[in-house]
């Protein structure tokens, strides 16, 4: 099945939350192979649960994900990453350890050899990281965060790569720098990647758009589409102005 | 030189006190659990090398190699058996004070059965009755052994933490549990791994408690808890180096008030925790306060 | 004595409400219709756990040793009714803990219908049943709470039965020092009431000789590491060095004066007399020859006794011959039976002040194993006197001998220590 193998990721009616509250609700999600998707919504519209969900720091209690054919639903975190997604959360360092060693992190359990090679190319790739690797990570600048977060993300050659706002906090000069440097991952033929938004900026790396609110699909459909639907626009284009 | 003396004994017995609380911080850094038991593994240390010598004339220093294994292994069961059900809870810091104050409970019940009621110890006379001089003060060798137990112990712990990548993964599971698991750490091993250190720590304590606090008694464990709570949290939770540090600060306020105003010597220690928990609550090396 | 250590205070008394254990050996019983009691109820506590276990069982033995002694020959002989009435015993597991005492203690004296009130082991476990005691006229047998505090003049309902006030341990201590014209003294005791008064004693009695100890200061109970404040004290230049304090003082000074390599002509302290097997197996045999300490029964032996076994015929029949099963607890549970039995053959009236009334006629008047009896007005213990012990190094490990005063001595002291 060809297309089955096409496809990095598959999610049909997952369902999520924390305690007796329930936040994800039946949420479908696709995304091919080398596809860059953009899932947007306000604050608190589930965003964060859906990815947790994906890597299973939280338990899904409906539905099924699929990674290219396979199914992981039942899998434990770790052998997800393993699988080959990687994850950059809200915080996305830690902020305790050096930004060498967040790398080391970001290729937890790969060889040794493969991992230094790994954090030369991601250096090379990423001049900023490469300029505050010796320094400790609670340092970094917002901006830098970001960037040391998604090389870290990236050190251990994911096939999926899922980002978490990462404009959260940013001024609007470094969404762009970050905008720029995720493009510059899809130029190296890099992993698909799985934005969840709430900002605009990001459309310009996404292929497809998803829309969630109340932790409930709204839309999906290409940037275009999104743009046509009316009252999707004033909810999201609006507010854009500048 | 009474200062000058009390400064050296200061920082001797603040590497010890500093020994005594490592694990105590070392598991709450990685569990945010407190093992209320701590205090009563240190004192089964100290019996274990009572009984050790007593019986075998095993010297307190191999007992400080033989009681690791054991250590690690009663570590990493205690943690599948109960402390992963602790964190699984709804409120695992609070669960852990139930948790630990019945473990703590037992050990000393079990102990009593055991030991004894008594005070039990091991004749100094073992690390020698000549004291060591050091810029002209005489230093009983007893506290130089523990000292520098608590010195190696502590540079292997860093090389563990700073220098292997178990130990990395443990210090970023410290940093954020999330994001380690996020990134492929597997928390539940590297949690037993860390109890069983923490466990093998408090041992080693136990066992050098014998010559620098006298000797060792069932109850003793509550006292212990409290002092190396007090050491944690004087040197910042969840910083293994602050540990260090909060001892020193410990063993200097116990050892200039012992020489300057003997009376006050139980309470100057604590009154200096306080002063510092104000000035800053996160301890001395402590980062900024947690909202976990 | 008293207070082993107070160290754990804050959890004891939540481990005792966790584990509140009640150990009933027997029910109350009914007065008879004559008027005389069908039995005598004695009602007592003892730690079954905690940090006075290890003092408290001891006693506790001793206590019903004598009972069953008693009761093997018909009964305790009771004046007011001239007839021998067998006894029960009533005893509660305090666990060491307070609270669980104070509750336990008012349990006894309002429901448990006892006829004589001891209280546990030690000070600490004593004091609440002070007050419960004098409010309720019931005569408190105080068995080893010595601390002058528990002594006021308004309260008739006690009186010490088996050691000295511990204001006067130390009395032929401080002659001994003043006798050896030893004028350089450092004292280090702790900072209760039990080692404040011996201290303060020493003191004053050294101060009526013209000597003023060069070293004199007080440390929390709780002291554990005394290589410091050894140190400072060497730097005094002492002839002697008193460590006042409890056995889990002694044993962790003790280890800090062989570390340090300390030679002092004298040292002194309080517990290795009545702890003996327990702080030499701690410390070494090394770490206490010729040392001092308080001599105790059954290390001091009165033979010639007007109520009860004699030393001896004690070591016989309760440690099977051998001084090494006989602690000086055990001594004074079984004195605390003594004292009762006195008080029950020799009071005109079955009621609390007529025991007290018989045992103030008493005073003076009567010997036991545990020396001579003797009260003050207040009801505190003023015979019974402690001589001064030294430890001799043998074969096997050391051996107390009794060193000052002369006409008690069965050894000479050995000053300066060799
Ligand atoms: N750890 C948690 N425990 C309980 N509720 C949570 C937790 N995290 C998030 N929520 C709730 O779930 C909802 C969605 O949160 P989130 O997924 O973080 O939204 P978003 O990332 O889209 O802003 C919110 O109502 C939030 O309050
Ligand atoms: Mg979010």
């Amino acid at each position: 099945m060809p297309d089955q193998v096409d496809k990095c990721l598959e999610v049909r009616g997952l369902g999520a939350g924390y305690g007796s509250l329930q936040v994800l609700w039946d949420f479908d999600l696709e995304i091919g192979a080398e596809e860059s998707v953009v899932v947007l919504g306000p604050n608190g519209a589930g965003k964060s649960t859906l990815l947790k969900a994906l890597l299973g720091l939280l338990p899904a209690r409906t539905g099924s994900i699929s990674f290219f054919g396979r199914r992981i639903e039942g899998l434990r975190t770790s052998q997800r990453v393993r699988a080959g997604i990687a994850y950059m959360s809200e915080v996305g360092i830690f902020p305790e350890l050096s930004v060498e060693e967040n790398l080391l992190m970001g290729g937890y359990g790969l060889p040794r050899a493969r991992l230094r090679r790994r954090i030369e190319e991601l250096c090379q790739l990423f001049p900023e990281v490469a300029r505050t690797r010796r320094g400790p990570a609670w340092k970094l600048s917002g901006g830098q965060r970001k960037m040391v977060g998604v090389a870290k993300a990236l050190v251990a050659d994911p096939r999926l790569l899922v980002l978490d706002e990462p404009s959260a906090g940013l001024s609007p000069v470094y969404v762009s720098n970050v905008v720029e440097a995720l493009a510059r991952t899809r130029r190296e033929a890099g992993p698909a990647l799985l934005v969840v938004e709430q900002n605009m900026k990001f459309l310009a790396v996404a292929q497809r758009v998803y829309v969630i609110e109340g932790g409930r699909l709204r839309f999906q459909g290409t940037v275009p589409e999104l743009e046509a639907d009316d009252s999707l626009r004033r909810a999201y284009f609006g507010l854009q102005g500048a | 030189m009474l200062w000058l003396f009390a400064l050296i004994a200061g920082v001797l017995f603040g590497l010890y006190y500093g020994l005594a609380a490592l694990g105590l911080n070392l598991i709450f850094g990685v569990m945010r659990m407190v093992n209320l038991a701590h205090g009563d593994v240190i004192m089964l240390g100290g019996f274990a090398a009572v009984l050790l010598f007593d019986h075998f004339g095993v010297n307190p220093l191999i007992t400080v190699l033989l009681v690791i294994p054991p250590s690690l292994l009663v570590g990493y069961l205690t943690y599948y058996l109960l402390g992963r059900r602790v964190q699984r809870s709804r409120d695992p810091e609070m669960m852990s004070l139930v948790m630990f104050f019945g473990v703590s409970q037992v050990i000393e019940a079990v102990a009593v059965i055991a030991f004894g009621n008594n005070e039990a110890s091991i004749t100094s006379a073992v690390f020698g009755t000549r004291p060591f001089s050091i810029a002209g003060q005489g230093v009983p060798g007893a506290w130089l052994v523990s000292a520098g137990v608590g010195l190696v112990a502590l540079v292997l712990l860093f090389l563990y933490l700073y220098r292997t990548s178990l130990g990395r993964a443990t210090r970023a599971i410290m940093s954020s549990p999330d994001e380690a698991r996020a990134v492929g750490v597997n928390p539940d091993r590297i949690s037993a791994l860390t109890f069983g250190i923490g466990v093998g720590l408090a041992a080693i304590a136990g066992i050098l408690s014998l010559f620098m606090i006298g000797g060792t008694t069932p109850s003793e464990g509550v006292d212990l808890t409290v002092t190396a709570f007090a050491v944690i949290v004087l040197g910042g939770l969840g910083s293994p180096m602050g540990t260090f540090l909060g001892g020193i600060v410990f063993g200097l306020a116990l050892m200039f008030t012992q020489t300057y105003a003997p009376v006050w010597s139980g309470f100057a220690p604590f009154a200096i925790l306080l002063v510092i928990m104000l000035l800053r609550p996160t301890g001395l090396l402590g980062r900024t306060v947690r909202s976990v | 004595m008293l207070i082993p250590r107070t160290r754990t205070v804050g959890l004891a008394a939540l481990s005792a409400l966790l584990t509140v254990g009640l150990a009933a050996c027997g029910a109350a019983s009914t007065t008879a219709s004559s008027g005389a009691p069908k039995d005598i109820v004695i009602g007592t506590l003892y730690s079954g756990s905690g940090s006075f276990a290890n003092s408290s069982l001891p006693e506790f033995q001793g206590l019903k040793f004598w009972i069953s002694q008693e009761n093997a020959g018909g009964g305790v002989y009771v004046k007011a009714f001239n007839k021998k009435i067998p006894i029960k015993l009533v005893a509660l597991n305090d666990q060491s803990s307070t609270t669980t005492a104070t509750t336990e203690y008012e349990q006894l004296v309002t429901q448990d219908n006892i006829n004589i009130f001891v209280p546990d082991f030690g000070s600490v476990l004593t004091l609440p049943a002070v007050t419960i005691a004098q409010e309720h006229h019931m005569l408190l047998f105080d068995q080893t709470a010595t601390g002058s505090p528990l002594f006021t003049p308004g309260n008739q309902y006690i009186v010490l039965c088996d050691l000295p006030l511990s204001a006067i341990w130390p009395d032929p201590l401080a002659h001994f020092i003043l006798a050896q014209h030893i004028s350089r003294v450092a004292i280090l005791y702790g900072a209760n009431d039990f080692d404040a008064t011996q201290a303060a004693t020493v003191k004053s009695v050294l101060a009526q000789g013209g000597v003023t100890p060069v070293y004199y200061q007080a440390v929390p109970t709780a002291t554990t590491s005394y290589g410091t404040l050894l140190h400072d004290i060497a730097a005094t230049n002492p002839q002697a060095v008193l460590e006042l304090g409890y056995a889990s003082n002694d044993i962790p000074f003790l280890q800090a004066v062989q570390q340090g390599g300390y030679h002092f002509g004298m040292v002194a302290t309080a517990f290795p007399g009545q702890e003996f097997t327990l702080i030499e197996n701690a410390v070494g045999k090394a770490g206490l020859s010729y040392t001092y300490t308080y001599g105790v029964p059954p290390y001091i032996k009165f033979n010639n006794v007007s109520e009860g076994l004699g030393t001896n015929a004690f070591i016989a029949k309760f440690g099977h011959g051998n001084i090494a099963n006989v602690s000086f607890e055990n001594v004074a549970g079984y004195n605390t039976g003594l004292i009762i039995q006195a008080a029950l053959g020799h009071a005109t009236k079955f009621t609390q002040l007529g025991m007290r009334a018989a045992l103030f006629a008493l005073s003076g008047h009567f010997t036991t194993l545990d020396g001579a009896f003797k009260l003050n007005s207040e009801g505190g213990q003023v015979g019974e006197l402690l001589p001064l012990a030294q430890l001799f190094p043998t074969a096997t490990g050391n051996e107390i001998k009794i060193v000052y005063p002369s006409a008690s001595a069965d050894h000479a002291p050995v000053y300066p220590a060799p």
